[in-house]
């Protein structure tokens, strides 16, 4: 059985348009993942809505075959399933060790918490070296850092990453790309969205493509971008004939 | 930091170009450059041949530039007919607070919401609009100051397909009437429907530039898109 199902979920923002017309997907334990597709695909709208932050209209997702419709953010969360927003949301005046124990909030026992933090520093032993550091005051990589090393404090199932490289150098991105590839051996399914398709798809083993709000097709990582129908997806085609002038 | 940087492009009288790079390329920075939002660093921004580098948006729009806003803007607590009054540059918003609205200005509000076929909606508040009402009162009020050019940013965002068939023959009505459009747009559909020729933009430089066939078939836009430039 699949981990996560998401079944013709459709979903929006308050009153406005569906965004997800009917999306299908299975996440499988251990595998990973990268979401792709053009803008207003509805890519960061899919990740939001499996996290309960968005309610799906229609449709279903299914952890571990049971229904979570409905689940709030942290019900989720403490279901096993770590949404990482595009924006880092981290203190900016809070250590880079508070803001990691922030992540274990729901953990509530104390013991758990530093062992959990043990585990990230290990992970990041970067971040230990700035663990008494304000997050304000670290460059955009390391800040990265800090919230995927959040998003490990509650031992989640499933880790969504939406937009790992917004606003890095392509060097910097590289090295958070190979952090969030290190995730699989820590018994972590990875869900990514990246709109650098080639370095998201590059970090994972399965890709899906999205295009105005549903799945257009999905396959291994390495054979997505050849596939013909990418063109069409991100450049577009011609609409109807042009009867101009 | 900057957004834009040695980015040279010309926009062709009479023409509908579209604007279109990866997110964060600087399209939405290089609109507010050209409609004096944002003051450039170096280098100049000519419209008909006038140097409106550093004027103030007011005098852009005077000049005949108007332009819409990815986020649909609008006053809420006001009329459709009043959010058409204050797009009118010359003595719009002077009219208004004198309570009365001059007769020529109605007369061309109404006319552009006929256009776009909102008229029967003229008393009602903005905030009673549809998203896709809205959508179509921008567009009505871009109209109001006489533009020669207009800037679109992403007039097909949000906006279901029958809606979008209306902006679109709007568009080409208005351009073969002598408007040039420059567009940004990210359904692609659109842009390569619409347009006779489109700038590529990436990392706040122009990429390349061409027909829509020609940057359908470019593979340095597909990777760019992709993310591989």
């Amino acid at each position: 059985m699949a981990l996560l199902e998401i079944e013709d979920v459709v979903a929006g923002y308050g009153a406005g348009p569906d965004i997800l017309t009917g999306v299908t997907l299975s996440i499988d334990e251990g595998t990973s993942y990268c979401i792709v597709g053009p803008n207003g695909a509805g890519k960061s709208t899919l990740l939001r809505t499996i996290a309960g932050i968005l309610k799906p209209r229609a449709g279903e997702v299914r952890l571990d075959g049971t229904r979570m419709n409905g689940s709030r953010p942290d019900q989720m969360l403490a279901a096993g399933v770590c949404f990482v927003p595009q924006d880092a949301s981290l203190f900016p005046t809070m250590t880079v060790r508070e803001n990691l124990v922030m992540g274990g909030y729901l953990l509530g026992d104390r013991v758990l918490k530093r062992q959990r933090l043990e585990m990230v520093f290990e992970t990041f032993p970067a971040l230990a070296d700035r663990k008494s550091q304000n997050a304000g005051t670290l460059s955009g990589g390391e800040q990265q850092m800090v919230t995927l090393g959040r998003s490990l404090m509650v031992e989640p199932k499933v880790v969504m990453i939406d937009e790992p490289s917004l606003g890095l150098a392509p060097m910097i991105a590289d090295q958070i790309f190979e952090k969030i590839g290190g995730f699989r051996e820590l018994g972590i399914t990875v869900v990514l969205v990246e709109q650098n398709a080639v370095k998201g798809l590059e970090s994972v083993d399965w890709g899906f493509v999205l295009d105005l709000g549903s799945k257009e097709f999905e396959g291994p990582a390495d054979g997505i971008l050849a596939d013909p129908r990418i063109r069409e997806l991100y450049l577009g085609k011609q609409l109807a004939p042009r009867e101009r002038r | 930091m900057e957004a834009v940087r040695a980015c040279s492009f010309e926009v062709s009288t009479g023409s509908i170009t579209g604007l279109i790079g990866p997110n964060g390329a600087g399209k939405t920075t290089a609109f507010d450059i050209i409609t004096g939002i944002v003051t450039p660093d170096d280098g100049a921004v000519l419209f008909d041949g006038v140097d409106v580098t550093g004027y103030m948006p007011h005098r852009v729009t005077r000049l005949g530039v108007s332009r819409t806003f990815q986020i649909t803007r609008d006053l809420g607590a006001m009329t459709v007919l009043e959010n058409m009054i204050v797009g009118s540059p010359t003595d719009g918003w002077r009219s208004l607070l004198g309570s009365r609205i001059l007769k020529r200005e109605e007369d061309r509000a109404m006319g552009l919401l006929r256009f776009v076929g909102i008229d029967s909606l003229a008393s009602e508040p903005a905030s009673s609009l549809s998203y896709g009402q809205k959508k179509l009162l921008e567009f009505a009020s871009v109209l109001m100051p006489e533009p020669k050019l207009i800037m679109l940013d992403e007039p097909a965002g949000g906006v279901n397909p029958a809606l979008l068939d209306r902006i679109m023959d709007h568009i080409r009505e208005l351009n073969a009437s002598g408007i040039t459009f420059l567009i940004v747009e990210h359904n692609m559909d659109v842009v390569m429907s619409l347009c006779d020729s489109v700038i590529v933009m990436a990392h706040g430089e122009v990429l390349t530039k061409g027909t829509p066939d020609a940057i359908r078939a470019d593979d340095i836009v597909l990777d760019a898109y992709l993310g591989r430039v």
